[in-house]
């Protein structure tokens, strides 16, 4: 039974803010999604992405340890579609690697911000 | 011999005052009438003086006192009421037409101008302009022009000169006057030693001594007043006058024994005053053993006043006569000579001066002009040179305009008045006169003189003029007994003009006898003063038949001469030429008249010794030797008689043919000798004339001399004063010089402190100086000076540097630009501004250096900070967002998700005030951290304080460092299970007890949440709350933690552990 599910989206959430983290958390899992992390920190991040599957992935930009270029670097190349929710913006040299990225400033409404992210997903 | 006198002035005085109707109460002569009037003044700092006298004077001495002070025109001086507590007699403000009454003292009023008239106080308002006001000594002058001995002045402490005017008034009107003294005698600076420098002070004293003195005074007035006469000379003087006139002789060397009696008479009178000796011979003593007191009697018989143009219409017809000298005949290189006698302190002189010149203006000439003004008083003749005058009276506002220069308080000769006048050093009786005069004006000089030596003067002032000169006397001299040699030209004004006599010298060294034999009949019968022509005839056929005769003095020197005969018995001897009598009398004489001279001067009796052979022209003559002492002065008359040729005794006849031969070559040995003695007198006259010659040229010579001396002494004047007025400028330099140091040190340090580097260029833009701190920053040295600015500029990327300085300099307007230094990337903010001197004249630019890098930094930091903050609070929006929207998911009711939301935002409150950022700090305040106590505390203490016997809280554990994002995950986590305490667990009943205890083992932090004594715990709580699904994220999720849920009955236990490193997050 378990083989003939088809495989839901996992969408990888980073945010340091543990309220933001789990409004985000619930609203994928209301989405129907799998929610992977979330991860606070861009070490905790790059561990998930190297250990689970991610469909897309909800970011913030500033962690704890460093902004989260790392991560989109790996993202982007393995063609997962993110979103980006920050207070501040995206760093300069960030946004002149990827000009295309879709970017939300804080405060968004949760249940938007995954809408967004699963139309991005393509359909199998 | 001062030669201008007041003494005349005096007389007219007294003759006013005899002639002056008397008031009852006015007896100016003491004693019974009223007493001395003192005035005293004083300036600034006067008031103690003032006291201190006025403590000492005895409230009864029956004098008046007149304080005068300087006192500020608008202000009402409470002096009166000030003195009137340091004295026993009335003080009063003076009052216009007041009598000044015994026993009081007078104080002038402010504004006004004080002055003694007929002893009645006159006070005139307002006083004079500030520059012109000298109250002290306007009121002296008044004091002693009404008072004459009767006046006192004092001269108390103060700053500046009045007083020593008038001061000098009362003196020469016969008061007394003191001056205050600093100590030991010496007197105080400002009022008094002005006053002190006149001469005219008496006595230097300490002020507290001042009335003892007066009293004194007054005193010695009136016991010595009635020995005077009507006109206030004392009888009893005179016939000590030859003593005095001896020691004054001895002393000083000039001889007052011609002079009128009355002045001298006065003079030492007043000198008595003031030593306050009463009888003659006891002041005589007292000159006798002080010498100096014989100095103060001369001083005393030379005071004088001059003023300028004494007697106007005399100085008129004076210049009507002597305008003809300057008609045109004259030839350019003439020189008028004028020469004034006796001039005192000048004042005469430059009035002649001023008369030349102003007859010179009227009609052009180019005839050099110069007036000798001499006189013996040596100081006088020291101020006439310098040439200050104060007091200008008798000069019109006209000429002083024109010929005087003000020089602070005095006035000034102009160069073309001063140059013309000479002054030196001389007595008219005893020096050589001066020669070629055209004009000697001789005022008020002769009346102190006797006959005698007025008339000895008349021929020296004879000799002195040129053949048409003239001569100008004072009012009350007159031309009587030497009119031959003087005739009337302006008999009014007393103008003489010289007639053309033979001019002959009168014997300069004249020496006086006596006052007892006055008229001293010439020695023998050498022509007399006042001989006339059957006189003459009479003497020089008498002279025939008397014998020829010499006057010696006890030196054996000739002093007379009979004339005639007496060079039969003389011989000079070869040598120097002597006058002694046995230097020149025949060898042959010399044993007898000596042995006469001893016996006629040992028994003081006529000796004589007869029939001395003497060979005389070739004959033996027998000479009569006559010696007789004469009464006075060692003098001796030696007279030769010839009693005719001496019969030879030689009877032996020898042969006539012999005889005849010897008298042959006698006679021819005779006419050689004529004849050489022919050559030789001829010789000698030329001589004579060549030495005459030579004579005038010395003569000439010597005036020259004595011109130049006193042009250099001039000079030498001149520049000591330039020295001194250097010294002050100096003085005022160097000050200003040590300010200006100051000033500089004060700008260093400003340069300093401020850092600002600093920098000044001059119009070529050159560097003129700079600050330690461009230094610092461009490395620039000392040797930099005058270096161009583009020279630095290239350290800065900023090439326009020479431009902006001279738009500067253009514009004058200020350039600012942010310029960096190419090798160390510092920032400066740069502005150039014109340099401006003091006379706001624009001379180069400034350059300041700013450093801006720490603004820079400070502004990044801001910039950082205010980047953050926006960050936070957009986070805080989206934590608030988050908090809502998951309180929402398990809320049963608007009020219970409300109730879950403002407990959720407190915990989250309290948790960020703990790590509340340091706005404004460092960009590491932001990562601040708390402790996990604090933690607990700050989350607990709501649910602490609600019982207050016991805690129902414990918490217990090392204190362990959270970082900021642990923070808001374990305040969440504290904050759901507290809730959950207070809904279902330990908190929910009285009784519960929570105890909260923590450890950290291997890089780990175990926390237990145990809760005790709350309701039975049936189990797990059916499906999982939102509040514990919360909890379970953040520990598992955010802190990477393990949560684990005991449910015992006694009550919950929680235990969680996670990552040390996560905690630090």
């Amino acid at each position: 039974m378990l083989q003939t599910l088809p495989l839901l989206p996992a969408i990888l959430i980073v945010d340091d803010e543990p309220f933001i983290a789990l409004d985000l958390a619930l609203a994928v899992e209301d989405a129907g999604c799998i929610v992977v992390g979330p991860a606070g920190s861009v070490r905790e991040a790059l561990s998930l992405l190297a250990s689970s599957r991610v469909t897309a992935a909800i970011l913030d930009v500033n962690l704890s340890d460093g902004d989260v270029t790392p991560v989109v670097d790996i993202l982007v190349a393995r063609g997962v579609p993110l979103i980006f929710q920050t207070g501040v913006g995206l760093p300069a040299s960030l946004k002149a690697r990827y000009p295309g990225l879709l970017v939300y400033a804080k405060p968004v409404m949760s249940e938007r911000l995954v809408d967004m992210l699963i139309g991005l997903i393509p359909q199998v | 011999m001062t030669q201008q006198s007041r003494s005349d002035t005096l007389e007219a005085a007294r003759k006013a005052a005899s002639e002056r109707p008397s008031e009852p109460d006015d007896s100016r002569a003491l004693p019974g009438g009223l007493g001395l009037v003192v005035g005293i003044g004083a300036s600034a700092g006067g008031l103690n003086a003032f006291k201190a006298f006025l403590k000492s004077m005895p409230a009864e001495s029956g004098m008046s006192f007149v304080l005068v002070q300087h006192l500020a025109p608008d202000h009402k001086s409470m002096l009166t009421d000030l003195l009137g507590q340091a004295t026993g007699m009335r003080v009063l403000e003076a009052e216009d037409g007041v009598m000044a009454a015994a026993d009081t003292v007078y104080v002038i009023p402010p504004d006004a101008t004080l002055i003694l008239r007929d002893r009645r106080l006159r006070v005139t308002k307002p006083a004079p302009p500030r520059a012109l006001r000298r109250p002290i000594d306007t009121f002296f002058t008044s004091l002693a022009e009404d008072q004459g001995e009767n006046a006192v002045c004092i001269v108390l402490a103060g700053t500046g000169n009045d007083g020593a005017l008038g001061l000098s008034a009362v003196k020469e009107n016969g008061g007394l006057t003191l001056a205050q003294a600093e100590f030991d005698h010496i007197a105080m600076s400002g009022m008094p030693q002005s006053a002190t420098a006149t001469g005219f002070v008496d006595e230097v004293m300490p002020v507290e001594q001042m009335p003892a003195r007066l009293l004194d005074h007054q005193r010695h007035l009136s016991l010595v007043a009635p020995r005077k006469d009507d006109d206030g000379t004392r009888r009893d003087a005179a016939g000590h006058l030859v003593t005095i006139s001896a020691l004054l002789r001895a002393q000083i060397g000039h001889d007052f024994v011609h002079y009128k009696e009355k002045t001298l008479v006065r003079r030492v009178q007043r000198r008595m005053q003031v030593l306050q000796i009463d009888e003659v011979p006891a002041y005589i003593a007292r000159l006798r053993d002080d010498p100096g007191q014989i100095d103060l009697l001369f001083r005393e018989l030379l005071i004088g006043v001059t003023q300028f143009f004494r007697d106007p219409e005399a100085f008129q017809a004076l210049q009507a006569a002597l305008a003809p000298k300057f008609a045109g005949d004259q030839h350019d290189d003439d020189t008028i000579r004028i020469w004034v006698p006796g001039c005192a302190t000048g004042e005469e002189v430059y009035s002649l001066a001023i008369l030349v010149r102003e007859i010179i203006a009227q009609r052009p000439s180019a005839v050099r002009v110069q007036i000798f003004g001499t006189d013996i008083d040596t100081p006088a003749i020291a101020f006439a040179r310098q040439a200050r005058y104060r007091k200008t009276i008798g000069l019109t506002p006209e000429r002083l305009a024109k010929w005087f220069s003000p020089d602070g308080d005095a006035y000034c000769p102009v160069k073309v008045i001063r140059e013309m006048c000479v002054f030196s050093t001389h007595s008219v009786t005893k020096d050589p006169p001066f020669s070629k005069l055209d004009l000697i004006s001789c005022r008020n000089l002769l009346i102190y003189m006797n006959a005698a030596l007025q008339d000895r003067v008349m021929k020296t002032f004879h000799y002195a003029l040129k053949p048409d000169g003239m001569l100008f006397l004072g009012p009350s001299e007159s031309m009587t007994r030497q009119s031959r040699l003087f005739a009337d030209s302006d008999k009014k004004h007393r103008i003489f003009r010289r007639e053309d006599t033979v001019a002959t010298l009168p014997d300069v060294t004249l020496r006086a006898a006596s006052f007892a034999t006055p008229d001293l009949p010439p020695a023998g019968l050498a022509a007399g003063p006042g001989e006339d022509r059957i006189d003459k005839t009479a003497r020089r056929l008498l002279e025939k038949y008397s014998p020829a005769f010499v006057v010696i003095d006890k030196h054996n020197d000739i002093l007379r001469f009979s004339g005639g005969e007496a060079g039969h018995y003389l011989e000079p001897s070869s040598g120097v030429a002597s006058l002694n009598l046995f230097g020149i009398l025949r060898k042959a004489l010399r044993p007898i008249v000596r042995s006469t001279l001893q016996q006629a001067l040992s028994k003081k009796a006529a000796a004589v010794h007869e029939a001395v052979p003497v060979r005389i022209d070739g004959q033996i003559r027998a000479v009569t030797v006559i010696v007789e002492p004469l009464t006075e002065g060692g003098l001796c008359v030696v007279a030769f008689r010839d009693d005719g040729i001496r019969v030879v005794s030689r009877s032996r006849k020898a042969s006539i043919a012999n005889e005849a031969a010897a008298t042959a070559a006698m006679e021819h040995e005779l006419l050689t000798a004529r004849m050489q003695l022919q050559a030789t007198v001829d010789e000698l006259e030329t001589t004579n004339e060549e030495r005459r010659a030579a004579a005038e040229e010395y003569q000439s010579a010597n005036e020259e001399l004595q011109s130049s001396n006193e042009e250099l002494e001039t000079s030498k004047e001149e520049m000591q004063s330039i020295n001194e007025e250097l010294q002050t400028v100096n003085a005022e330099v160097v000050s200003k010089n040590e300010a200006l140091t100051h000033l500089n040190s004060d700008l260093k340090n400003l340069l300093d402190s401020t850092e600002i580097a600093t920098s000044f260029l001059d119009s070529n833009l050159r560097i003129k100086s700079f600050t330690p701190k461009m230094t610092d920053i461009f490395h620039l040295r000392d040797s930099d000076r005058g270096r161009p600015i583009t020279d630095i500029t290239s350290m800065l990327g900023y090439d326009e540097i020479e431009d902006d300085a001279r738009q500067v300099l253009r514009e004058l307007s200020v350039v600012e630009r942010e310029v960096q230094i190419k090798h160390h990337g510092m920032s400066f903010l740069m502005r150039m501004r014109p340099y401006r001197t003091m006379d706001n004249v624009v001379d180069g630019v400034v350059i300041t250096f700013m450093d801006i890098n720490e603004r820079k930094k400070a502004e990044e930091t801001q910039d950082l900070l205010v980047r953050e903050l926006n960050h936070r609070i957009k986070n805080l929006f989206a934590v608030t967002n988050g908090v809502v929207s998951l309180s929402a998911r398990s809320a049963g009711t608007p009020q219970e998700m409300a109730r879950a939301i403002r407990g959720r935002l407190e915990a989250l409150a309290r948790a960020h005030e703990l790590i509340i950022p340091a706005l404004g700090g460092s960009g590491e305040a932001f990562k601040r951290g708390t402790t996990l106590d604090a933690l607990v505390m700050a989350i607990a203490s709501p649910y602490r304080e609600q019982e207050g016997d016991r805690e129902r809280v414990t918490i217990d554990g090392p204190s362990v460092p959270l970082g900021g994002q642990a923070v808001t995950s374990l305040a969440l986590v504290l904050h759901e299970l507290a809730t959950n305490a207070t809904k279902y667990g330990a908190l929910s009943s009285s009784k519960g007890h929570i105890a909260i205890s923590w450890t950290i083992s291997e890089g780990a932090l175990a926390l237990i949440w145990e809760e005790r004594g709350g309701p039975t715990v049936a189990g797990p709580p059916l499906g999982q709350g939102f509040g514990s699904l919360l909890v379970r994220r953040s520990i598992e999720g955010q802190l990477a933690g393990v949560l684990a849920y005991d449910w015992k009955a006694e009550g919950l236990i929680v235990r969680l552990s996670t990552p040390m490193e996560r905690l630090l997050q």
